[in-house]
């Protein structure tokens, strides 16, 4: 086959990937009709509702407040849904969250409102970064290996078979970061360019709205692009030659953290107030209707144990270790256990040129970061939660190594079959979360123990029953066929996505 | 450095150190020991300014143990003791005996600085001799000398770091022997680790470890030279080698010099060369409290025991420099290949198999939060011990250099690994040997006792308490080391535990079985009799204080078995005269005074009478002013005469109303003996009496102005004119009911006696024929109860120990005696008919009775009963001729006890 006709294939193929995907997310993100007021959402909590857990409420409150009532603070109506993810500060009900997400889903929500479906759309933001990202791991595993199947496949891997799928679909801040990451990855591949190193930092900056340690997982990235600025000449003397062009990212930076800076001076009366740590309001009844009281609640309102720091210690890596990796209820090898084949990228390691090395160690320094941080988190289950929700960054990381090593042995039979089984069992029980819910507690929460111990059953369980989450199903789908069905359905058209680029990934090396 | 400004971009000059790095290498060693000692100085001072350098109990304990060699009431070398090693104490002697040393911990802080600085110099001069790289041993002697754990324990007066210096040392000219086989580096080996064994039994292991390590050396040498002979024939060959015995056997003498030593001193002071193996104080024995609780889990489980000490390691020295260590450790056994540089590291790794023996053993515990597991309650019982794991630092430090030596992108992850594990570990709640010594059960709070202790208990006064309390209120309270009676002082020990009101006049003890010594003397196994002497006066968390009772003056106590008043024995006789508060002042006044003129000191009157209506309580609550004023009349005048009364405040019988009448308000049944139990059972009734026990206790006199229970007049409440339980199945039910009324009343007034009623019979049926309770027995166990009382009347007992002789006092007054209490008969009559008496007329009896109350000293009888009035059955009246003979007998027999006390 010729060359021509080789590059039309994949784009077709990966037209078509992108279209499926698309449609996958589209018809499994959660929702119901309407553009809901404070009261709706406030009565939209019950599980495979999609206001079930407290962080899409916190976040799609600083939407609604904004949109609805023109303000960032929360009127009392909107509050009473945030808790237990509110703060009080200075006479106002304000968010625990960086604002971030909730910007960015803004204009969708703006969108949706004209066609009264504002929460499906803002909603459907999260599902858009999603597929970004899954674009983002392609183009990064071509531009390392050259192996658009091997990138593709990746991207597939990393949508379908983590927990990135049952929180692509939902308003959470984990591929808003993912997207910082891996477009901060990206502009470290591409060409040196001053274009790559302002928008790395602008990027840098821009992520601290979204989730603050997403910035941290940012630095070793933002620190290599901006070595590629600096020359070292060591002689008598040690010279060091620093582009102007840093002092101008340095400018982006500054642009980029603006909005951050901006609205903690509006929320919470100091530009650099970190969201967390200020003090929560618990209790409905400082809401009613005494505002004072909740004053005098709050009369110190910043929490001295809140300090950034506090919420990581290392005596919380024995415990985030056993949940995060090991653990039925959160452990990666339960929920995505496809990421374990990472391990032979050692294998690839000292082959690769030098280029692909420092790319690779880069990419690994990311996710030890990533690993470490969230290993000495004091709430590694990351509250009611589907699987490690906060390893998708990592899941990203790792799927680019994935990609890596499926080029490497894309044409090894014994391999690609380890792939697709434990590819399609993540898919599985991912695609199980992302139908139903996600409002799974900690074990140490439920002293009854009502959930099974492998909690993904639960919500197997829950398709047996037909509860779903899905708007389109709960809408429109559920005429036709049961949640059963659909679940298979969807497990069936990933699969032979999945398939046929591996296919094509084993016979393209005999192409070329 | 110059900046400036070009085309292409900002340009900045530095001078190139590597240039001047040869004078610097030149300057190393100064440079080494200057920032040692400067890193040394900074932590002490602030950990000092923070108060922190004497927050282990056993850093207090150390001091003290040097302390007590010369400040103490039985000072002298001794003192040392026969479980912790000596050296550490011994080389705290110069400093310790200054006060201001001494409190601030600065005594032995200054020795474990100065050994942070020897280690540190050590670990840098073992990384020079092993990994060679310049950059490494850098990096890794500051990964050892910044480990904020280290830098904190260095700051204390624990011996940590005088072991860690000695088993570096070790190392180092262990190393250099293998290496050199240089007569100084194998004496300077062997004298490091006899210093070694002689801080902590660790140093043992270290012993053991460098004795098997110059073996397999040595062997493995002689087995090289014997290259051509057959392995079986080499191995015969090697073991027979004389060198290589030789050497070992003088490494063993002169390393194991100090263990030696040590064996001695314990067969020498302890009498049991073993001592410190299986003494009362041994590791082992302090941890049977947590094994016998079942909470040493570590004991026989392997896994539990490694996975404990490995979450100290890395909770020590930061997990993600433990976890470069161990893949140092790896690429070691990869390069060294088991050479004579790796067996001799592995020295270093002897803490390793020292700790996870000990915790297997049951010899030691170690609780860290990861093992999610708890030895006591509470946030303390979840650290116990971190400190264990810091031992491993040096071992660390080594095999993490192995990493950093790989190359580049290693070397600055590692680095950067190594930094963020230090910065986070580089705040006060997470450098975990502080926690434990703070909040773990390392730590003893006792800042509020010895706050507490200084405010209420100055002066003089010695202080019975245990060694493991001791030095943590020696340093707190800051009182003279003289005051403290603790295990150190021998008979001075021995006897406060026996009898602790000759000694001491405080005492502290835990408030729980938790292997207290005092504890375990006092309460366990005495029964708490010593709260005859003593009183609670404070409850903490985990300790309380007694003080020994201080009785005002005039009033009657009980010292031993005896009644005392203000420091004199009181033997008595007295009488009974029941109804004296429904007399009339009159008669209460010629009856008190015409007794006490016939030489009886004591009245025993009934403070009670329910349900009529010219009674004391005619309904519960309700209180007859008239008699209770008659009551006062009565301790005002007695008091005037100088007499005692005993007031009992309610009645078994029906007389008066009674047990049965206090069932009656309740709706009750009452007829059958067995109704009657429901009165010491019954809540409501309880309440009721014990309403009534508040209205007269807590009464003040009209006539005298003093309240009761301040009254010395008063010698003894008593609870009930002879309780009985239907059964002696049931009697628990009365002997219940006097812990609850006897503590009630001592709630209300701590110093008056409190008696019982009880007629004190045995469980003897051979002795008296009632299948009633509480026997005597029963009372006698009960720890509330102060006082044994008997009431003798010929048919209460068998006539051969009653009437015959009398035995019946001997009986009782051996077994009151056995108890530990004072025995008194509170009530005794003989018929003025001899018929009545088996024929013998009751001048002889009592004539007898009180010659066998003098021989087996009684402390009291009283007789029934004293009235204005004459009778032909018991009464001893002035008013009848007949009685004058016998009360002269009285009166003769009185003064005749007084005498003879």
């Amino acid at each position: 086959m010729s060359n021509r006709s080789n590059i039309i294939k994949i784009n077709v193929l990966l037209m078509v990937t992108f279209i499926i995907t698309t449609v996958v997310l589209g018809i499994i993100v959660k929702g119901v009709a309407g553009n809901l007021s404070a009261n709706d959402v406030y009565n939209l909590q019950a599980r495979t509702q999609p206001f079930e857990l407290s962080p899409e409420r916190g976040r799609f409150a600083i939407v609604q407040s904004l949109f609805e009532y023109r303000r960032l603070d929360f009127p009392k109506e909107v509050a009473r849904y945030v808790i237990p993810d509110l703060a009080y500060r200075d006479g106002k009900f304000v968010t625990l969250f960086p604002p971030g997400v909730s910007f960015i889903s803004s204009p969708l929500y703006y969108l949706g409102k004209q066609f009264n479906y504002s929460q499906y759309f803002s909603f459907l933001t999260v599902s858009i970064f999603a597929i970004i990202n899954v674009f983002l791991i392609f183009k990064i595993v071509a531009l390392l290996t050259s192996n658009k199947y091997a990138g593709i496949l990746a991207g597939l891997i990393f949508l379908f078979s983590t927990t990135a799928l049952p929180y692509a679909i939902t308003l959470y801040q984990h591929h808003f970061t993912t997207f910082f990451i891996l477009l901060s990855l990206f502009l470290f591949l591409k060409k040196k360019s001053i274009t790559s190193l302002l928008l790395s930092y602008f990027v840098f900056a821009l992520s601290f709205i979204v989730e603050y340690h997403a910035a941290l997982f940012i630095l070793p990235v933002i620190v290599v692009i901006t070595l590629k600025f600096i020359d070292i000449k060591v002689g008598k003397k040690i010279i060091v030659k620093l582009s102007y062009s840093i002092f101008v990212a340095f400018l982006a930076f500054v642009v980029g953290i603006i909005p951050n800076l901006a609205f903690s001076k509006y929320v919470y009366g100091n530009m650099f107030q970190l969201a967390g740590t200020v003090r929560g309001v618990k209790n409905v009844q400082v809401l009613e209707p005494d505002i004072e009281a909740a004053r005098s609640n709050s009369e110190q309102a910043v929490d001295s144990n809140k300090s950034l720091s506090n919420f990581f210690q290392m005596s919380n890596v024995a415990n985030g270790f056993q949940v995060l990796i090991a653990s039925s209820e959160r452990g990666f090898v339960f929920y995505a256990p496809v990421m374990l084949l990472s391990i032979f990228v050692i294998f690839v390691f000292s082959k690769s040129s030098d280029d692909n090395k420092k790319t690779i160690r880069l990419v690994f320094v990311v996710q030890l970061l990533i690993l470490i941080l969230y290993l000495m988190w004091g709430d590694p289950w990351g509250g009611w939660a589907f699987g490690p929700r906060y390893l998708i960054p990592l899941f990203s990381c790792n799927s680019i190594l994935l990609g890596v090593v499926l080029n490497k042995y894309g044409k090894n039979l014994l391999m690609l079959a380890l792939f697709s089984v434990l590819f399609i069992y993540g898919l599985a029980v991912n695609t199980a979360g992302a139908l139903t819910t996600n409002a799974l507690a900690p074990s140490k929460e439920v002293e009854s123990a009502s959930l099974p111990k492998v909690q993904y059953m639960f919500n197997f369980q829950m398709i047996s029953d037909n509860h779903s989450s899905s708007f389109v199903y709960n809408n429109l789908l559920n005429q036709y066929f049961d949640l059963k069905t659909f679940f298979f359905l969807i497990i069936s058209v990933v699969s032979v996505l999945y398939l046929i680029n591996l296919i094509l990934l084993y016979r393209s090396e005999y192409e070329n | 450095m110059k900046i400036s400004f070009k085309k292409e971009g900002l340009n900045i000059e530095l001078p190139n150190f590597a240039k001047v790095a040869p004078q610097l290498e030149k300057s190393a060693g100064i440079i080494l020991i200057g920032t040692l000692i400067l890193l040394s100085l900074l932590a002490f001072a602030y950990f000092y300014s923070k108060d922190l350098i004497l927050s282990y109990n056993d850093s207090r304990a150390h001091m003290d143990m040097a302390r007590l060699i010369i400040d103490n009431l039985k000072p002298g070398f001794a003192q040392l003791g026969g479980v912790w090693l000596p050296l550490p104490h011994l080389l705290m002697l110069p400093l310790v005996w200054n006060d201001w040393m001494w409190q601030t911990g600065l005594a032995g802080s200054v020795f474990s600085m100065f050994f942070y600085v020897v280690s540190g110099i050590y670990v840098s001069k073992l990384l020079a001799f092993v990994v060679k790289d310049k950059f490494s041993v850098v990096i890794c002697t500051l990964l050892f000398a910044l480990n904020v754990n280290l830098l904190y324990m260095q700051s204390t007066p624990m011996t940590e770091l005088t072991l860690l210096s000695f088993s570096i040392a070790a190392t180092y000219y262990l190393l250099r022997w293998v290496q050199s086989d240089k007569l100084t580096d194998f004496l300077l080996l062997s004298l490091a680790v006899l210093l070694a064994t002689l801080v902590r039994y660790d140093g043992w292991m270290l012993f053991l470890l460098t004795a098997l390590s110059i073996f397999i050396i040595r062997l493995r040498k002689v087995l090289i030279s014997l290259k051509e002979k057959p392995f079986f024939v080499k191995v015969r060959i090697a073991l027979t080698n004389s060198s290589l015995w030789g050497i070992l056997l003088m490494y063993g003498l002169l390393a194991g010099l100090g263990i030696a030593l040590w064996v001695l001193w314990n067969w020498a002071i302890f009498k049991d060369p073993l001592f410190f193996l299986t003494g009362p104080y041994s590791a082992k024995a302090q941890q049977a409290v947590i094994s016998g609780a079942g909470k040493l889990f570590t004991e026989g489980n392997i896994l539990l025991s490694v996975s404990a000490y490995w979450w100290a390691m890395a909770d020590n020295v930061g997990l993600f420099v433990f976890l470069s260590a161990l893949i140092g450790f790896l690429i070691a056994i990869k390069e060294d290949k088991f050479n004579d540089t790796f067996v001799v590291l592995l020295t270093l790794l002897a803490p390793i198999f020292f700790h996870i023996s000990s915790l297997y053993g049951g010899n030691s515990v170690l609780v860290l939060p990861e093992l999610k597991i708890n030895v006591t309650e509470g946030l303390k019982g979840t650290l116990f011990n971190a400190r264990y794991g810091l031992m491993i630092l040096p071992a660390v430090s080594v095999f993490t250099a192995y990493l950093i030596k790989k190359g580049n992108f290693i070397r600055w992850l590692v680095l950067v690994l190594i930094l963020f594990s230090y910065l986070m570990m580089a705040k006060e709640a997470y450098v975990i040997d502080l926690i434990d010594g703070q909040m773990g059960s390392s730590s003893l709070r006792v800042g509020d006792v010895s706050t507490w202790l200084k405010e209420n208990a100055p002066g003089k006064g010695l202080i019975l308490t245990a060694l493991s309390y001791n030095n943590a209120l020696a340093f707190s309270t800051g009182f003279d080391l003289k005051r403290f009676i603790h295990e150190g002082t021998g008979k001075y020990w021995q006897s406060a535990l026996e009898n602790p009101q000759e000694y001491s006049q405080w005492i502290v003890m835990a408030n729980g079985d938790v292997g207290d010594p005092v504890y375990n003397a006092l309460i366990k196994n005495n029964h708490s009799n010593f709260l005859k002497y003593y009183d609670l006066s404070q409850k903490f968390d985990f300790l309380n204080v007694y003080k020994r009772k201080e009785v005002p003056k005039n009033f009657v106590y009980i010292h031993d078995e005896q009644f005392k008043v203000d420091d004199a024995n009181l033997r008595f006789i007295g009488v009974n005269s029941y109804d004296l508060i429904y007399r009339s002042t009159g008669e209460i006044a010629s009856t008190l005074s015409s007794a006490k003129a016939s030489g009886f000191e004591v009245v025993r009157l009934w403070v009670f009478g329910e349900g009529d209506f010219n009674v004391l309580q005619p309904k519960p609550g309700e209180y007859n002013e008239a008699l209770l004023d008659n009551l006062d009349y009565i301790l005002a005048t007695a008091g005037k005469l100088n007499m005692n009364v005993i007031l009992t405040l309610s009645n078994y019988w029906e007389a008066y109303g009674g047990v049965r009448q206090y069932l009656k308000w309740v709706d009750l049944p009452n007829d059958k003996p067995s109704d009657l139990d429901r009165f010491f059972t019954d809540s409501r009734v309880r309440t009721i009496y014990k309403n009534y026990v508040n209205a007269i206790v807590l009464r003040k006199n009209t006539l005298t102005e003093i309240n009761y229970r301040d009254d010395p007049t008063i010698m003894t409440w008593e609870l009930m004119n002879e309780p009985r339980s239907s059964s002696l199945s049931t009697a628990n039910v009365v002997n219940d009911w006097f812990s609850e009324m006897t503590s009630h009343i001592k709630s209300l007034d701590k110093y008056h006696i409190v008696t019982t009623g009880i007629e004190g019979h045995f469980d003897n049926l051979s002795i008296n024929p009632y299948t009633t309770g509480p026997t005597i027995n029963d009372v006698s166990n009960n720890v509330s109860i102060d006082v044994l009382s008997g009431h003798l009347y010929l048919d209460y007992f068998d006539p051969s120990v009653s009437a015959n002789n009398f035995s019946i006092v001997n009986l009782w007054t051996a077994f009151a005696k056995n108890a530990g209490m004072p025995f008194f008969i509170e009530e005794v009559g003989f018929s003025k008919k001899p018929d009545d008496n088996g024929g013998i007329d009751r001048y002889t009896l009592y004539e007898n009775l009180l010659e066998s109350a003098r021989k087996n000293n009684l402390q009291g009888l009283i007789l029934w009963n004293w009235a204005l009035k004459t009778d032909d059955s018991f009464g001893i009246s002035p008013l009848d001729p007949g009685d004058a003979e016998l009360i002269q007998l009285f009166k003769s027999y009185s003064e005749r006890l007084k005498n003879d006390v």
